[in-house]
């Protein structure tokens, strides 16, 4: 597959507005369960509206800080990774990305998924360019957590 | 194999759906790259792989659709389901619950694809057989229970991998010669490689005497 076509894909409208109605009724009878909340935060940086992208990064965020299991932390981070990249601001994507490849040198998903963020940024004129934001700082606690979780 | 042809006839769509750790990844893995990947990280969303195969002196192309096996991320994975043409539905023959788990992911293949959907039921890590925890013959009853087409591979030896891919194809290819797979319909998972004019259905479908 042309894996810069991962970058281009986007949510069915309709399974958006399902995944966010789930999460919202379950949200509103209490805490909502973990496939939901993955489900709608998935659909949502999907979306061709940048600020529903946010909105799914703030939830892929809180729940890679909840999140105890490594299995979980890797998607989400993986889905990160993609989001910020969605929104082309490469910077994040790819610290993100650096954090799965850390862990997981040989994983083929994650080796990919920096491939077409770096072939998105030539494309966009930005290879070069001097990586900035604080977007770093908030990373770099992170980057502890995945690595220690990984026994 | 020679798959640097490009002059294929059809797309067949796949997914591969079970359990974690049941060894999707391997066995596409080791289909599409005739190679075993040891401590194959557990796969995030969906990964996607092709080959080319040969059925009734027809090139297919496979489109292969492998999914995370966590309960947690079946919402995302669901959505890969639709359009599908074969689903291998995998369990790890060295552990009962991922066989226990089997009616779960059945019903999933059954609501989510075209009921022409060719499902298989593999058993995987036959290699293993002196950890067996599932019998064959009961596996065997179970497929035919529910009409499914049975295999033991293992990703490992590369033992059955093909047969696996392959015979799928086969009974696609099957549903599509005897007409039970209407080409027409939407979401078949079946794509004729020329855009053949849709009213007037296939004009040109080249018969081919073997019968394999």
């Amino acid at each position: 597959m042309d894996y810069g076509s991962i970058l281009d894909e986007r949510t069915n409208p309709a399974a958006l507005i399902n995944a966010r109605e789930q999460y919202m009724r379950q949200c509103s009878r209490g805490e909502p369960s973990a496939v939901a909340t993955f489900a709608y935060a998935h659909a949502m940086i999907g979306s061709k509206n940048k600020l529903d992208v946010r909105e799914g990064i703030s939830a892929l965020e809180k729940m890679l800080r909840d999140e105890d299991d490594v299995t979980g932390k890797r998607h989400y981070v993986y889905y990160l990774a993609l989001a910020y990249a969605r929104l082309k601001e490469y910077d994040v994507a790819l610290q993100y990305i650096d954090i799965l490849l850390e862990a997981e040198r040989n994983n083929s998903q994650a080796q990919n998924l920096k491939e077409a963020i770096k072939s998105k940024m030539t494309h966009d004129g930005l290879i070069g360019a001097a990586i900035v934001g604080g977007g770093a700082i908030a990373l770099a606690g992170l980057v502890a957590i995945f690595s220690l979780a990984r026994k | 194999m020679a798959n640097a042809s490009f002059n294929y006839s059809y797309i067949f769509k796949y997914i591969i759906i079970g359990d974690m750790g049941v060894g999707k990844s391997c066995l596409l893995h080791q289909f599409t790259e005739k190679k075993f990947m040891p401590d194959c990280p557990h796969t995030i969303g969906v990964e996607f792989g092709t080959r080319i195969i040969e059925v009734s002196g027809q090139k297919i192309k496979l489109q292969i659709w492998d999914t995370a096996g966590q309960e947690r991320f079946r919402a995302v994975t669901r959505s890969y389901y639709r359009g599908a043409a074969g689903a291998l539905m995998v369990y790890d023959m060295t552990r009962r619950s991922t066989y226990n788990h089997l009616s779960s992911w059945l019903a999933d293949a059954r609501n989510l694809t075209h009921p022409n959907t060719a499902i298989f039921l593999i058993g995987n890590k036959a290699d293993l057989e002196d950890q067996r925890d599932v019998p064959y013959e009961e596996a065997k009853a179970f497929a035919e229970e529910n009409g499914l087409t049975f295999l033991e591979c293992s990703a490992k030896t590369g033992s059955n991998v093909e047969d696996a891919f392959l015979e799928t194809a086969k009974q696609i290819y099957q549903n599509i010669q005897d007409g039970s797979l209407d080409l027409n319909a939407a979401d078949t998972g079946v794509q004729p490689k020329q855009n053949l004019p849709r009213a007037t259905g296939n004009t040109s479908n080249e018969k081919n005497d073997c019968k394999c």
